[in-house]
């Protein structure tokens, strides 16, 4: 049975950042099931060799880290495989560095490639990695966590943030997992692993009750393959489900994607995708209308409707007034969502970008034949273009009303501002 | 604001963005959104005359509700990340000090004096003028029963001004302040970042958030005709149900909203504002309350203060950072303003007694806070405590509550009642000796200069 094209776009809106029409076209004769399979295939992905500004001594780090974020806009705005780089964010947005502590753009584009190359592979084998992760070890002061005087940053939040949630542990154990990971530090470079057995505490600790010698690693086998794995999955379960559904999914939902995510090898980050996206409350309006578009969302959209690459849109000078500046998360617990981009200071960097993209868009052309179109034909190919394939009838009239009261005064700016006024529609903001 | 279960906790830094809400929380009825915040006043404009009564009709709806001889302005400054208030406010008399903190502690000769036996960090040189002119109250030893390590629980504790565990819809403290006013029009309460956090957030109203910068705001400068026609399509998707579910009337009503304040605050963010980090949210600040916009409440903070490494140098300069922006702040402001106004700092917790052994401090419990204005009662308050009689985990045990010094300032500052605000009587501290009696003279809106929006036109 074929996939409704308001299925499919909504699938591939929230797997990815934002279709075109052809895109969505393509599927809907496939059944949902195979809808999702097309989506979770990430085989076409193609190489993602690294901006070459990063790492280059001759450059700046200001230069290094435009480059960075553009390099990855661009990823997320051409890949002809977008959930990984939507995962990818994810990631980013779960374990958290920040350019702010860690201080090398190198480091954050290492960490990035990681996250790339295992979004979409087991939990534990990334978290297994990531709690190695040199740029991780900087910024969350593992690197400073000797015998002697453990350092709890690292070890606390990897329970409270990145593995079980608050409430599954208690202070001993964080001291108990810290003491585990000591000795997990940086070499004299400052930007590699080394594990120095000197300095890790190879006593007996209790972790979780039990006592035994803990190593590192060993802590985080026990919280996401020992006694805490099905809290784990459900914890992360519940918050992938937020990010790619809606906030807070109900209790029927998040037993059904955590036990097939528990069920799979090795918490595999695929199986609960494809449970997700095969849930029929996934297509429901709560979540249809249940999520506004982050602010890389949004940016990453509006260059690919516009088809203007990112060192041609400087999205980077505007990510930071929305509130989401790639590689700089606030804090350790990463970006919120809905309400947290929601407010005037966020809209007004919102349009600056938005306004600063439409001169470009002008003078490329885009909607330079809606000039000769009927107000209502002007509007419907505007919110197409900008993908909105189901605008709200509210929207619809004002815009019409707007253009034919534009055309009357016979203003100037009639092509621009079909081009800005879709993409600060709520229609587009939200990711519907 | 929920917090939404299972995950959505935090530990480290500034936990203030999960402390924060939209502009138009989709839990407010859009009529109550419509009665509290400042689109209220802006839509019955727009509808009635749009864009056509110069200034816009906001400052005329701030205007109609001035400040009252006697009310008080309270500017907050947010310390993210648990400031070290042993290493702010200097116990340079207690060898325990001393002993404590080998790597750390501050010689007294470096320390600015306050009183016998106490020093101030040496980074607030100008704190230390407003001090000796007897404007600086420190409060010591504050903080709250039974405290919990975690930034997340003791921020959100000291935003909700309660101990209590968290309702489904929890508020802050001073948004039950803004729920219980009768006519919470205009911009009564500001809160400088991009969203607004939990303690000027209540249940039906909340603080209007404000950027540092308007870069070329969008709906800010309508003398082009074709921009104002944009501007108004804009404005008017947020004047009905958008058919978009929650989520998309909060995003309509936030474009109409935008549209609105745009016009009336562009005036302030000329001249630029100054670099920084504190400093430029201070200025707009002491611009705002200069323009008598009805603003009675001002949210500002920065961070981290979450010292757990080479804390020496990083936390100097963090206070020197605050040093900087409460001078700018006396530098803008109007003097006939400055006796309305009372600066006060909050932190969710000090840092432990001992430094660890990265040179910093690990997280702690009581800590102090600089209450600063020239109806203060300067001096050390409260009582500091020991630095040897400890709770288990290493920590100071507090000797004031936090809910006493809101109190203080919520009786002092607002005229607010308390005991209905936090939930019981926490009594009150002598912070302060009394108000300046003139009224200010409203300050007559000049023309101003033209805030420069800059669309490229081809």
């Amino acid at each position: 049975m074929p996939t409704s094209r308001q299925d499919v776009a909504h699938l591939l809106r929230r797997a990815g950042f934002a279709p075109l029409p052809a895109e969505i076209d393509a599927l809907t004769s496939l059944d949902r099931p195979a809808v999702v399979e097309q989506v979770l295939n990430t085989s076409a992905a193609p190489p993602a060799p690294p901006p070459s500004e990063v790492g280059n001594p001759a450059i700046s780090q200001w230069d290094q880290f435009v480059a960075l974020q553009q390099w990855w806009i661009d990823r997320m705005r051409t890949s002809p495989c977008p959930i990984q780089e939507k995962m990818t964010l994810f990631w980013h947005g779960h374990f958290v560095s920040s350019l702010d502590k860690v201080g090398q753009t190198s480091m954050m584009l290492a960490q990035n490639q990681k996250f790339r190359s295992m979004a979409m592979g087991s939990f534990r084998t990334l978290t297994q990695s990531i709690a190695l992760d040199p740029a991780m070890l900087r910024y969350l002061d593992n690197a400073d966590n000797v015998a002697g005087a453990p350092n709890e940053n690292f070890a606390r939040e990897l329970m409270e943030l990145f593995t079980v949630g608050v409430g599954q542990y208690r202070q001993e154990d964080v001291v108990a997992s810290a003491r585990a990971w000591t000795g997990y530090g940086l070499d004299s470079t400052g930007t590699a692993f080394v594990f120095d057995a000197a300095s890790h505490d190879a006593g007996s600790k209790t972790f979780l009750g039990i006592s035994r010698n803990w190593d590192g690693p060993a802590i985080i086998d026990e919280l996401l393959a020992g006694s805490r794995k099905s809290v784990a999955a459900r914890f992360i379960a519940g918050k992938l489900w937020s990010f790619l559904a809606y906030p807070s999914p109900p209790q029927v939902v998040l037993d059904a994607i955590t036990a097939d995510f528990l069920a799979s090898t090795d918490l595999d980050i695929t199986v609960l995708l494809r449970s997700i996206f095969n849930r029929p409350e996934f297509y429901s309006t709560p979540a249809t209308s249940g999520l506004v578009r982050s602010p890389v969302e949004l940016v990453v959209a509006a260059l690919r409707y516009t088809g203007i690459s990112a060192a041609n849109g400087h999205p980077e000078w505007y990510l930071g007034g929305m509130g989401q500046e790639l590689f700089y998360p606030p804090n350790v617990a990463g970006w919120h969502q809905n309400s947290y981009w929601i407010s005037p200071a966020s809209f007004w960097a919102r349009a600056g970008f938005v306004r600063n993209l439409t001169w470009t868009a002008q003078a490329a052309g885009l909607l330079a034949g809606t000039g000769q179109l009927p107000a209502a034909a002007a509007v419907a190919t505007a919110l197409s273009t900008f993908g909105i394939t189901a605008p709200s009838a509210e929207t619809v009239s004002r815009l019409q009303a707007w253009l034919t009261g534009e055309r009357a005064a016979q203003g100037w700016a009639e092509q621009p501002n079909l081009i800005t006024l879709p993409m600060l529609t709520p229609d587009f903001q939200l990711a519907q | 604001m929920t917090r939404p279960a299972p995950f959505d906790d935090t530990d480290f830094a500034s936990v203030y963005p999960q402390l924060c809400r939209p502009e138009t929380p989709s839990g407010l009825t859009r009529r109550r959104f419509l009665q509290a915040g400042i689109a209220g006043a802006g839509a019955a404009v727009v509808l009635a005359n749009p864009w056509r009564r110069g200034l816009s009709g906001l400052a005329t709806a701030a205007a109609a509700t001035p400040l009252n001889a006697g009310d008080g302005i309270l500017v907050l400054i947010m310390l993210g990340g648990g400031n070290d208030g042993l290493n702010t406010v200097i116990p340079i008399g207690d060898g325990a000090y001393y002993s404590s903190r080998p790597t750390l502690a501050i010689p007294a000769a470096q320390a600015l004096p306050l009183a016998p036996g106490w020093g101030l960090h040496p980074s607030l040189v100008h704190l230390k003028t407003r001090w000796d002119a007897g404007h600086v109250a420190i409060v010591q030893g504050v903080g709250y029963p039974n405290p919990n390590l975690s930034h997340f629980d003791s921020m959100d504790t000291w935003m909700r001004g309660t101990t209590t565990a968290p309702a489904a819809n929890p508020t802050g403290w001073l948004g039950r302040w803004l729920d219980g006013l009768t006519s919470p029009a205009g911009l009564k309460a500001v809160a400088i970042d991009t969203s607004c956090p939990l303690y000027l957030a209540g249940a039906t109203t909340q603080a209007v958030a404000l950027p540092t910068a308007l870069d070329g705001a969008f709906g800010a400068d309508r003398s082009d005709p074709s921009d104002g026609r944009m501007f108004d399509a804009i404005s008017l998707l947020g004047q009905g149900p958008s058919g978009l579910g929650p989520w998309g009337d909060a995003l309509a009503a936030n474009g109409t909203k935008t549209m609105a304040l745009g016009a009336t605050i562009a005036p302030e963010y000329q001249p630029a504002l100054p670099p920084g980090d504190l400093t430029p949210q201070l200025v707009l600040a002491a611009r705002l309350i200069n323009a008598n916009l009805g603003v009675q409440v001002i949210g500002t903070g920065f961070g981290s203060f979450d010292t757990h490494t080479t804390e020496a140098g990083f936390h100097a300069a963090q206070l020197s950072e605050l040093d900087t922006a409460v001078q700018a702040f006396y530098d803008t402001l109007s003097p006939a303003w400055a006796g309305w106004v009372t600066v006060m700092t909050f932190s969710e917790f000090g840092r432990r007694v001992d430094c660890n052994d990265s040179a910093g401090t690990d997280h702690g419990t009581a800590s102090c806070q600089f209450v600063i204005g020239s109806g203060v009662q300067g001096g050390l308050a409260g009582r500091a405590p020991s630095l040897t009689a400890l709770d288990p985990d290493g920590n100071l045990i507090m000797t004031t509550d936090f809910r006493t010094v809101y109190a203080t300032v919520l009786d002092h500052c607002l005229h607010a009642n308390p005991a209905t605000i936090l939930g019981g009587d926490f009594g009150t501290l002598p912070l302060f000796t009394g108000w300046t009696t003139a009224q200010p003279t409203r300050r007559l809106l000049p023309a101003r200069p033209r805030f420069p929006f800059l669309p490229r036109k081809p």
